[in-house]
């Protein structure tokens, strides 16, 4: 039996090209075969499968026999079991947890070889479950002296935190370390893993900027760890100025003259993130761009304009002087370029130069295909409504822009470009006039109409219909734009856009009517409006339209579309109230209907739905009917279905509001009733205001409905009242100055009681990223320990002696308790129940742990020359004598010589000077120098302080300068810590002949209490409670000096008061040191 | 981080695929096939950086061969590029003035050199010397 080597296999793929699938499949067929053979013959199976894998195919049913082949012995063998498990195992491989074991078995083997296969294999297919596994022995992995296992294991660190970020805590010291490693390459894996782990939290390595920075400084040719290094800083930076400052130095030095450019971009990509507002530096910095893009490499180009863009985001007006470079690389061949060159146009675009900029940027729509062409558009609508159209002067020049968008067959932003047309007709009063005509030509554009798609450049019809009924006043053709609108081929428009037709077709028509009866129109914001030929309009002219109406609008009271049939029909009614009424009544009729259009319309901010405030005692969430007993049919009707695209980003916005339904809407159910008398009309009510509800096109109190303008509009609250808007005057002159001026209307229409802030567009925590949420400052706790498994055996015999030695130590105590109950029978019952608490909870304390003494340099003197600070230890084993550590620092400007440091004349008859460190000789200026001085206290009693002198030449002079320092020594240093049981506090007591003195500190409204006092007494003085009265408000306290002179004390808290009632063996002590001591410790002020 | 290496011939035939984010094989053939699609499509003129989804893409051509590397958009375009280099530069060191075929019929050995110079999606090793050292000492073992 002949198997196909793996040679054989893929000579085989490369001769079968046509039918290689069947191939495959036959050799999948033979492997399976030799899986059931020896390990030789899987050996090789595998390999082949992973060759196959590679092609594409699902080699996941091997899987357990991959793992077989892991876990032979023999090297070759194994690396082709792993590198099968590497390339096609995933989370959802069932064996993983199978591979575990053979993982963590070939990290702890003592052939390094096979740790590297194990590691490498990790690094592709580490889930959650085999790092929680197996981040322990990751760990002792890395005490390894090998490089190459070592460098592996700190990269793997990385997967291992990704997939289970609890490790990254206890973990991180050991990554952190590998930082100071002498190897080059280990110090630039844990950089490597240090910089993908601060993208994610930075503040975290802040506390590593001072070893980042020296490995910044001290490497000079890796530039693969500096880029990384320097790219980890520019996750720092933002979060530290000062380093910021720091970096200035070095950063500048890379950008000047490293020969690699990818150091250079990154160093630069750093300056932008963290020194921005450095400007020599951001001036080199475009600089340096300028030469990358001007380079006749492209990656450079690309690189150049994306850096650019940056800066542009910052400095806004930096880039502007580089308008003629990045208009040149329009019109590079390569479209990422383009993209690019077209991102920085907002950078460089004024008032001034806003046309030629657009011209060349039309130039390349002409041209452009595709979404390229889409892209243009639109850059070109973002860069002409920035900043609600700041660098625009004239608005006639920006319609024509939008209309040659319009010419545009295949967008997909016809929806933009329609919103651009209402928002600009709205917010500019004067150019209303003008775009209306252009409205029309829009609306009897044939292309337009041609191939309706949703989103496509039919939307601009949506825009087109709307401002041309809307502003009708405007329109002195009203047959032509009639006709227009009622085209044939209009039904073939999406829904919501012949909705629009037929509502403003209404509108026109109005008007018409309105103006032939002479009815009084004033155009309060336009007093340019174009009215000569107004007088043309007739009752012939309304005649003509009204017949124009009725014979078209036939098609579309049939129409499939619901709501355009509903409006057509509604349309129709109206023409039919009107003839019949307009001969009785004449006039009135006109005004009437006109009345039905006369409200004035502002912008409405994008986001005033959202912010409309929820009325107090509205629980939005809670069900105001039943949902079992509401009609099916109504709940179909609660779909929006036909506002266009449906969701809350919506350009076109309804600016009704439930509340102003009311105004109107007798005058729609009164034309109902008619109909329908049969009906059952409550159900029909109900009905017909869930619909106005749910429908954005239903006439409502306000008539129309306005429209969405740019996301940078401004906010303003909603104006309490509506001014009302009059129609057109006829015959009023026409005066046209120019240049016209062109007056923006900046504020949009937000509810009532709406909040100005914008939190809820603020960039949300991402709550998903466990890793990026870990906190390394914070000091490692008990939980902060990496998952061990161990086999049952070791945890069960771990618990087993958990167990003995709680047993242990409980047995210890209760030995001590009967001990101490011996000693002290008197307190018998009492010690009976300690001793079962005591046993409970820990051994009985019996010798009071040493007090730790911190070491604390405190200052002692700062002059000219000298800054000196000390320190007092006390020294082992002597409880009389006490080191005194002193820095000295020269801070002088001359050199100090036959400097020595020795007790004061007047204290040397009452301290004996044991040791010191000698003369401390020459002191260079500046320099610092240590020296101590153990010195014994032969009575304690008077010394409160003690004055040392130092004494020093200056070169300059022949004087000795004497400097006399000053240590307060506190009294805790004699204190020897005694813990004292009650019996033998009473037998001192009644035995000694004690003098008593006594001391009053008021309490500050329970700012003091008992257990502080207690605290601080041990903390500060070293003397230890005695016995505390279940009540809280007395305790007796015990201390003894080093002299044993026995401190006797009972503390009570009584009347806002801490009385002290002391008794001590020494008269003197207590008068001079401990009364003053103890006020020391509690200031009653 | 880099996301996965692709080796790919001008049809589109695998040669390597490195993939250091977990998907699974449907979505890594649907991958490979768009990025493919992509590099296959350019110029030699154009940039070696696409934008990818949210990723990008840094590739580069030798001879009928696309390196293709897939990181993150805060990644460093040109550190990529020269690592695609790096690894080139140590195959043509390994085999000898390298060819597709080389790559054919070593697979095992190439995922090997890939081992050595990335790991988990970082550079880890720059040192071409230390890597052929490596494998010619892994290529000695019994």
């Amino acid at each position: 039996m002949f198997e196909r080597s793996l040679v054989d296999l893929i000579r085989g793929i490369r001769n079968h090209k046509k039918n290689e699938t069947r191939f495959i499949n036959q050799c999948i067929n033979e492997i399976k075969e030799e899986l059931k053979g020896d390990i030789q013959k899987k050996t090789v199976a595998i390999q082949k499968l992973t060759y196959i894998q590679m092609l594409g195919y699902d080699i996941s049913w091997a899987s357990f026999k991959i793992v077989e082949v892991m876990s032979t012995t023999k090297f070759t063998s194994k690396r082709i079991g792993y590198l099968a498990a590497s390339q096609s195992f995933h989370e959802g491989t069932d064996v993983i947890m199978l591979a575990t074991n053979q993982i963590r078995k070939d990290f702890l083997s003592a052939n390094q070889n096979e740790a590297y296969l194990a590691l490498n294999c990790l690094s592709n297919i580490c889930t959650p479950d085999l790092a929680r596994d197996l981040a322990n022995d990751i760990l002792t992995l890395m005490n390894t002296q090998k490089t190459h296992i070592l460098k592996r294991a700190v990269t793997v660190l990385y997967k291992i935190f990704l997939k289970y970020p609890e490790a990254l805590r206890p973990a991180f010291p050991k990554l952190r370390e590998k930082l100071d490693d002498p190897e080059p390459s280990i110090v630039s894996c844990s950089v490597n893993v240090i910089c993908e782990l601060a993208r994610r939290n930075p503040k975290n390595y802040l506390p590593l900027a001072p070893v980042l920075f020296r490995i910044l400084t001290n490497t000079t040719n890796n530039y693969w760890m500096l880029i990384k290094i320097v790219k980890l800083f520019a996750s720092l930076t933002p979060h530290e100025p000062r380093l910021a400052k720091k970096l200035v130095d070095p950063l500048t030095n890379i950008i000047n003259s490293s020969p690699s450019v990818s150091l250079l971009f990154e160093c630069i990509q750093t300056c932008i993130v963290g020194m921005n507002d450095n400007i020599p530096l951001m001036k080199l910095c475009i600089t340096k761009l300028r030469t990358l893009i001007e380079h006749n490499d492209q990656n450079l180009k690309y690189l150049g304009l994306l850096a650019l863009n940056n800066i542009m985001k910052i400095h806004p007006k930096a880039v502007s002087e580089h308008r003629e470079l990045v208009l040149n690389c329009l019109d590079d061949q390569d479209i990422s370029i383009r993209h690019r060159a077209l991102d920085l146009l907002p950078g460089m675009t004024t008032k001034k130069n806003i046309y030629d900029v657009m011209n060349k940027v039309l130039e390349h729509l002409d041209v452009a295909e595709g979404s390229y062409k889409d892209l243009i558009i639109l850059k070109i609508i973002e860069l002409c409504s920035m900043g609600t159209y700041q660098f625009i002067s004239d608005f006639e020049w920006y319609i024509n822009i939008l209309v040659r968008l319009s010419q545009i067959q295949e967008t997909s932003h016809g929806k933009l470009i329609a919103s651009q047309f209402l928002d600009v007709v709205i917010r500019v009063k004067t150019v209303r006039a003008y775009g209306t005509k252009q409205m029309i030509q829009l609306l009897k554009n044939p292309k337009l109409m041609s191939n309706p798609t949703a989103n496509g450049i039919c939307e601009v019809l949506y825009a087109a219909a709307w401002i041309v009924g809307e502003f009708s006043n405007y329109v002195n053709q009203p047959v032509d734009a009639l006709e227009s609108f009622l085209q044939p081929r209009v039904s073939i428009l999406p829904a919501h856009i012949q909705s629009v037709y037929m509502l403003n077709s209404l509108k026109v028509f109005s008007h018409a009517c309105a103006v032939a009866n002479g009815e009084e129109i004033v155009i309060e914001d336009d007093p340019d409006v174009d009215t000569s030929d107004r007088g043309e309009i007739t009752q012939e002219t309304v005649d003509e339209c009204l017949q124009v109406l009725t014979s078209r609008l036939v098609i579309f009271t049939q129409s499939i579309y619901l709501d355009v049939q509903e409006r057509a029909c509604f349309v129709n009614e109206i023409l039919k109230f009107y003839t019949v009424t307009k001969d009785t009544q004449g006039n009135s009729i006109s005004r009437e209907l006109i009345s039905l259009f006369t409200e004035q319309l502002n912008p409405v901010g994008p986001k005033a739905q959202k912010k409309v405030p929820v009325p107090e005692g509205l629980d939005l969430d809670e069900w105001i009917n039943d949902p079992k007993l509401q009609d099916p049919v109504e709940s179909e009707d609660e779909d929006d279905m036909f506002t266009p695209g449906g969701n809350a980003n919506n350009r076109y916005r309804d600016s009704d509001d439930e509340s102003s339904h009311s105004g109107h809407s007798p005058h729609i159910k009164s034309s109902n009733k008619q109909h329908f008398t049969k009906e059952d009309i409550q159900r029909q009510k109900e009905e017909r205001l869930s619909r106005q509800a749910a429908n954005p096109f239903m006439l409502g109190g306000k008539g129309k409905r306005t429209t969405a303008e740019p996301e940078l509009a401004p906010v303003a609250t909603l104006p309490k009242s509506f001014g009302s808007l009059s129609v057109g005057t006829p015959g009023e002159k026409k005066k046209k100055a120019k240049p016209k001026q062109f007056v923006i209307d900046r504020t949009t229409e937000m509810p009532e009681g709406a909040k100005d802030s914008d939190s809820e567009d603020e960039k949300k925590f991402n709550k998903n990223d466990a890793l990026g949420q870990i906190n390394l400052n914070e000091p490692l706790t008990a939980n902060d320990v990496l998952y061990t498994n161990r086999h049952r055996s070791d945890i069960i015999r771990e618990k087993e002696q958990a167990a003995a030695a709680i047993e242990k130590a409980r047995v210890q105590a209760a030995r001590k308790a009967k001990s101490e109950e011996r000693l002290a029978a008197a307190e018998k019952e009492q010690l009976k129940k300690s001793a079962k608490k005591a046993a409970a909870a820990a051994p009985a304390p019996a010798p009071a742990p040493p007090k730790k003494v911190v070491p604390v340099f405190i200052n002692a003197v700062d002059d000219e020359n000298f800054k000196i600070s000390y320190e007092i230890t006390k020294v082992a084993d002597q409880n009389t004598q006490l080191k005194f550590s002193f820095k000295i620092q020269n801070k002088s400007d001359e050199d100090m010589s036959d400097v020595q440091l020795t007790v004061s004349e007047k204290d040397k008859e009452e301290v004996k000077a044991i040791k010191s460190s000698g003369e401390i000789g020459i002191m260079e200026a500046g320099s610092s120098s240590t020296h101590f001085e153990i010195i014994e206290f032969t009575n304690i009693t008077t010394r409160t302080e003690i004055t040392f002198n130092l004494s020093a030449n200056p070169s300059s002079s022949p004087d000795v300068i004497n400097t006399p320092i000053t240590v307060r020594v506190p009294f805790v240093n004699f204190i020897i810590n005694t813990k004292l049981p009650k019996d033998k506090f009473a037998e001192i007591v009644q035995k000694e002949n004690m003098t008593i003195g006594s001391l009053k500190i008021p309490t500050a409204n329970g700012k003091l209490n008992m257990s502080i006092v207690s605290q601080k007494l041990l903390n500060d003085l070293n003397i230890n409670v005695v016995q505390s009265h279940p009540s809280g408000t007395t305790a007796s306290f015990y201390a003894l000096t080093n002299q044993n002179h026995h401190i006797a004390m009972l503390v009570k808290d009584r009347d806002g008061f801490i009385s002290f009632d002391i008794k001590t063996s020494q008269p003197i002590l207590l008068s001079t040191i401990l009364i003053k001591e103890l006020q020391l410790l509690f200031p009653s002020n | 981080m880099i996301h996965f290496i692709l080796v790919q011939n001008r049809q589109g035939k695998t040669r390597l695929s490195k993939w250091y984010t977990p998907y699974d094989d449907i979505e890594k053939r649907k991958l490979s096939h768009e990025i493919h699609k992509i590099v296959n499509s350019r110029e030699s003129k154009f940039t070696n950086f696409v934008e990818f989804r949210t990723h990008r893409i840094i590739y580069r051509r030798y001879a009928g061969l696309f390196f293709s590397m897939c990181v993150d958009p805060t990644d460093n375009e040109l550190f990529s590029l020269e690592a695609i280099h790096l690894f080139v530069e140590v195959l043509d060191a390994y085999f000898g003035n390298v060819c597709e075929l080389d790559l054919v019929f070593n697979f095992y050995k190439v995922y090997a050199i890939i081992d050595e110079v990335f790991l988990a999606g970082e550079l880890m090793e720059p040192s071409k010397q230390i890597v052929l050292q490596r494998m010619d000492f892994l290529d000695n073992l019994p």
